[in-house]
């Protein structure tokens, strides 16, 4: 049956995990009655693995400032990283900044400079919810970052800005006596923005956990709790407050 | 709302910056040279920093930088066209060293075929073994359409199938089963 033989594409499509599960097993039976065809999906696999093994380990890249900036193609040199200073400039700024201004020439990259503003024209509170519903370290440590950063940055500057962390689901660990992975860095900041940053815990969490779990929940002295998480999300956007999922 | 562009901003750089290695890795398949590489992942990142607000949907970031990455590359490729040739070099093996005899020779022997690739065949080969993207996708990050991926990608691994397999069936059958296992007893 050689008019039945699947084209080149169609096989590579197999392999590539293209193909809708009916599909799959549709060309699998089809495969699997056909010796060639067999051998062909082989190949491709072993074709497709060799590639992978070619370039699972490659050399590392240059220290970039162990070599001098040529001015061969596709550097940009200089310029990038002035457009770089610009959008950290725009990032920091927020919107009406235009990318064609010039670089102010002593604004660093980092996005920790506390003497950018953190507003534009428009002197309000800022209000930010996170919601933390996950108990991944790096997320919650980039969080607890992000916050510092930003509490630091409106207190240097006297800008008003209240952050909420609510916490629930898996998120509650981060609230946790017992397992959560930054208890201090969460009393630190608690104390040192007492009336800006508070880090709320949901009571439905805490209830489900004793309920189904037989977890007794401990909280952190800087913990305050709330009823519900989500009812608390809800709440404060429909009071304006942004909300960030962690 | 100027901070929580700030923060939105941050984390999309952060997100970025996590797929620099994966970019590397694929600048290197396509170029073979570790500067080189280095370099035009640093032009899409600046690039790709620079257009962050033209970014719709970041669940989409990865395939969006590689399509930057792909026209920095052909921008790149067009501009050198007349000066160097880029295949002209002799291939270096500079992780060979790490490896065993048998897999630094497979290693070697691979990369020399896929930079016998065109361009065109080998970026295609590369976004779907390395990288993982679907067809669909790379249709979107090379611009093309589905039905053009998949012809390159046939041709691309007819041509790697002639080059290499053939050595293979020559040294022994249980051979190419070997490597496969090589590679997940190291990986």
């Amino acid at each position: 049956m050689k008019t039945d033989k699947p084209s080149e594409e169609i096989l590579n499509a197999f392999v590539d995990g293209e193909f809708c599960p009916e599909e799959r097993l549709a060309t699998l039976k089809q495969i699997s009655a056909d010796e060639q065809l067999s051998r062909e999906i082989c190949d491709l696999c072993q074709l497709k693995e060799m590639v992978n093994l070619a370039y699972e380990r490659v050399p590392p890249p240059p220290q970039r400032h162990a070599r001098g900036r040529s001015a061969r193609g596709g550097l940009l040199g200089p310029a990038a990283a002035a457009v770089v200073m610009m959008l950290s400039v725009a990032g920091i700024t927020g919107v009406g900044l235009s990318l064609q201004e010039p670089a102010p020439q002593t604004v660093r990259v980092s996005a920790a400079d506390l003497s950018q503003p953190l507003h534009g024209t428009v002197r309000e509170a800022s209000r930010i919810l996170l919601h933390v519903n996950t108990a991944d370290v790096e997320r919650i440590s980039n969080m607890l970052d992000e916050v510092e950063l930003l509490m630091a940055a409106a207190e240097q500057q006297g800008v008003a800005l209240q952050i909420q962390v609510v916490t629930h689901g898996e998120g509650l660990a981060l609230l946790r006596e017992d397992v959560s992975p930054f208890p201090q860095r969460v009393s630190m900041l608690a104390q040192r923005y007492p009336a800006a940053l508070s880090f709320t815990a949901c009571l439905n969490t805490i209830e489900r956990l004793r309920r189904e779990e037989n977890i007794h929940v401990r909280l952190l002295p800087a913990a305050q709790v709330i009823n519900s998480g989500v009812a608390e999300v809800i709440r404060r956007q429909s009071q304006g407050w942004a909300y960030i999922q962690v | 709302m100027a901070v929580i562009n700030w923060l939105l901003q941050r984390r999309l750089k952060n997100r970025i910056a996590d797929l620099r290695p994966q970019l590397y890795r694929t600048a290197y398949a396509w170029c073979h040279d570790p500067a080189r590489a280095d370099d035009l992942v640093h032009e899409a990142l600046v690039k790709a920093i620079s257009r962050l607000r033209s970014l719709q949907d970041e669940d989409a970031l990865k395939p969006w930088l590689f399509r930057i990455m792909t026209n920095c590359h052909r921008d790149w490729l067009r501009r050198q066209k007349d000066t160097v040739d880029v295949y002209e070099a002799e291939l270096p093996c500079e992780d060979c060293p790490e490896m065993n005899a048998e897999r630094a020779a497979t290693v070697k022997s691979v990369r020399e075929a896929v930079r016998g690739l065109s361009d065109d065949q080998r970026k295609v080969l590369t976004l779907v073994d390395l990288e993982g993207f679907s067809y669909g996708e790379v249709a979107g990050i090379l611009e093309l359409p589905i039905g053009t991926v998949m012809s390159r990608l046939s041709r691309a691994r007819q041509q790697l199938k002639r080059e290499l397999l053939r050595n293979e069936r020559k040294a022994g059958a249980a051979t190419s089963l070997k490597l496969v296992r090589n590679q997940h007893e190291n990986g």
